[in-house]
């Protein structure tokens, strides 16, 4: 009998000593596999990557629950198809609701400086706690979002096991999710390979063999989009991530219907300027800008090459902007088409690992 | 004795069952180690400089400035290194060059390089380690990939060419500067460091945009001479006026 008193007194004793030590909470270190040509990514301190929090956000990032009427979910704008944007030029939210902007290409976003067509967020946890509560997408408060997941026994046990609460709320569902998208890491292209050849990084054999498919056409294309004379594209879209960080107006109005990242900052000097995007998976992310105003990529080049309106904040960049562009002739604008192809990086966009979990 | 030694085992238990804990208990003060802190303050003439607010030139062209970046390497002293590679980025990060802890204390002249040096120029720019200013993340639109290298400094304006009292900067005026042979060696003497408290001093250098454009011994007109990207040689006469006024702008506050 005594020592029945003291075995549970011991048991009693081990439990109290370390409540925190709760059996199922032992997150395992997810490693990101980020190319050889990319910077190192910087993590937040507060919302390390685990094999746990990865898959939840990726359950959660095609839960429909987490709208209003249960009809859409992150990749209802972001699908896999479109290189993670929306084929149409407004998206559609519950009930038929439409925006103004056009959705994003979510790709490389763990090295990106500031989030949205207008900077507006500057993490990736502070910009999802967004589309969820906004009356244009998913038009859900949070409490109900989160009182939805907490009566699903399957997200009380994968938050569990990724964040260690049983009380979770909408940040861990935005922690969840930034570490989802963190892994959508795109750098596999045709491109990647040109890219790595003119900057003189070393190729495997495999790299080589895809630089020599590269077609002449290709090359004249890559040549006209980094050269001053020619495309003159290389400014803002460049490096790795095609995108260099920042806000620019390339010309699209000579007066703003949206003043973009002006009506962010309140300053004059900021209207009519939108987050450069990258220009990864670009064939597959039409339409184009931020209204989605141009439905191919014959548009886009159109609009460089003839269509620049010019107004007091265009970017010193746009240096052919007094001419209207940068006048490519039909031959040009072939090759340069064709470059932009190249960005396509079909591992990325068919990768079951960015795919719902049951389809 | 029993019972003693049930305590005991119970002692162990609740010790060895939370040893997680005992990380806490390590907290000892860091040291105060001493500090130098470089800033450098933009100028046009005699007035303050400031992103995006209108100055008059000399004659009468209205400017104003949207981008202020420059690299600094080998910032030194009688050889001993103080910052191996600092980016100066007005808009981003205001007037610091760099602060880090002291290698040499107060030195009254100093020398650097303005742009990046050849040795390292042209390595792959996502190698550097994370707080490196070189890593692409941190260079951003400062890596040229089209003529790899870095772009060692960088400034772009607005200009209004028409004198008529009507304030409308839409001219641009984009000088990009890079490539090894534009690198240029610069020394400070003079230089005054304040202790901005116990543990960091600080010393000011200014940049005057104004002589950048108006320099007696190379001044720039900027209704021909608007552009460089260092192109060779068709932009060699203009990247060599930016490179050498771009230098002989900066001195001591
Ligand atoms: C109804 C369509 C819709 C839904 C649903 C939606 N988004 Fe978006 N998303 C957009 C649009 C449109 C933008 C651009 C909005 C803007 O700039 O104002 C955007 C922008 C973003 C960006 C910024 C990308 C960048 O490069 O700056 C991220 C990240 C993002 N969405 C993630 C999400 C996540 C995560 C969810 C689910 C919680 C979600 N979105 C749900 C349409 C949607
Ligand atoms: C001065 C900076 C700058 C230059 C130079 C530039 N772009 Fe852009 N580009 C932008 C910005 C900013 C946007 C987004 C504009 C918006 O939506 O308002 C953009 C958008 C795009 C888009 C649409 C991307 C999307 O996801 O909707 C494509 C495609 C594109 N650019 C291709 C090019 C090509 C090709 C060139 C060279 C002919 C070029 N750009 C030159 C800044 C630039």
């Amino acid at each position: 009998m005594s020592r029945f008193f003291i075995g549970i007194l011991s048991l009693l004793v081990f439990f109290l000593a370390c409540t925190k030590a709760k059996v199922g909470y032992d997150p395992t270190p997810y490693s990101l596999k980020i190319p050889s040509h990319f910077p190192q990514m910087n993590i937040p301190a507060d919302n390390p990557m685990t094999e746990e929090g990865v898959l939840l956000g990726r359950m959660l990032f095609y839960e429909k629950q987490l709208s209003l009427d249960n009809t859409i979910s992150c990749g209802s704008c972001h699908a896999p198809d479109a290189a993670f944007a929306d084929v149409n030029q407004f998206s559609q939210g519950v009930n038929g609701a439409i925006g103004v902007r056009n959705s994003m290409a979510l790709v490389n976003l763990g090295w990106q400086t500031s989030y949205f067509w207008d900077g507006r967020a500057n993490t990736l946890e502070e910009q999802i706690l967004e589309p969820v509560p906004n009356p244009v997408e998913m038009h859900l408060q949070w409490k109900d979002a989160v009182a939805r997941l907490k009566a699903n026994g399957l997200y009380r046990n994968q938050f569990y096991k990724a964040f260690g609460v049983v009380d979770f709320d909408s940040s861990h569902v935005a922690k969840a999710l930034a570490q989802f998208l963190r892994t959508m890491i795109s750098g596999e292209s045709k491109y990647d390979v040109m890219y790595k050849f003119a900057n003189n990084i070393p190729l495997t054999s495999s790299e080589s063999a895809i630089k020599n498919s590269v077609t002449s056409e290709e090359w004249a294309g890559f040549d006209l989009f980094k050269s001053l004379n020619g495309a003159d594209c290389f400014h803002c879209h460049n490096g790795t991530l095609m995108q260099v960080q920042k806000f620019s107006n390339n010309g699209l109005d000579a007066v703003f219907s949206d003043l973009g990242r002006g009506a962010i900052t309140n300053n004059p000097n900021d209207n009519g300027k939108f987050k450069v995007p990258t220009l990864r998976n670009i064939a597959l992310s039409a339409p184009y800008m931020h209204d989605g105003r141009f439905a191919t990529l014959d548009d886009v080049i159109e609009h460089y090459s003839t269509g620049i309106q010019h107004s007091t904040t265009i970017d010193p960049l746009m240096e052919f902007a007094s001419q209207g562009g940068v006048q490519l002739d039909s031959e040009q604008r072939n090759q340069l088409k064709a470059f932009l192809l190249t960005l396509t990086d079909h591992n990325f966009v068919t990768n079951p690992d960015f795919k719902p979990l049951n389809p | 004795m029993k019972h003693f030694s049930i305590l005991a085992l119970l002692a162990c238990i609740a010790l060895f069952s939370c040893k997680k804990k005992k990380d806490d208990l390590v907290d000892t003060p860091t040291p105060a180690v001493q500090q130098s802190k470089l800033s450098m303050k933009p100028v046009f003439g005699s007035a303050n400089l400031m992103l995006d607010s209108v100055y008059t030139m000399s004659n009468g062209f209205q400017i104003k400035f949207t981008e202020l970046k420059a690299y600094f390497s080998g910032i030194q002293s009688g050889g001993s290194v103080m910052k191996d590679v600092a980016l100066f980025n007005f808009r981003e990060t205001g007037n610091l060059i760099f602060q880090s802890n002291q290698v040499v204390a107060n030195p009254s002249s100093i020398q650097f390089g303005i742009g990046v040096p050849s040795s390292i120029n042209h390595n792959d720019p996502s190698t550097f380690p994370n707080t490196n200013p070189l890593n692409i993340a941190i260079a951003n639109d400062m890596h040229w990939d089209w003529n790899p290298g870095y772009i060692f400094f960088k400034v772009e304006a607005k200009v209004d060419t028409i004198i008529d009292g009507i304030t409308s900067c839409d001219h641009n005026l984009v000088y990009h500067v890079g490539t090894d042979s534009y690198f240029t060696n610069k020394t400070i003497s003079n230089l005054t460091w304040a202790a901005l408290s116990s543990t960091v001093n600080e010393a000011w250098l200014k940049i005057d945009l104004k002589n950048f454009f108006e320099n007696s011994a190379a001044p720039i007109d900027v209704k021909t001479e608007f552009t460089t990207h260092s192109m060779m040689p068709q932009q060699s006469a203009i990247t060599e006026k930016a490179r050498q006024n771009f230098s002989a702008s900066i001195s001591e506050l």
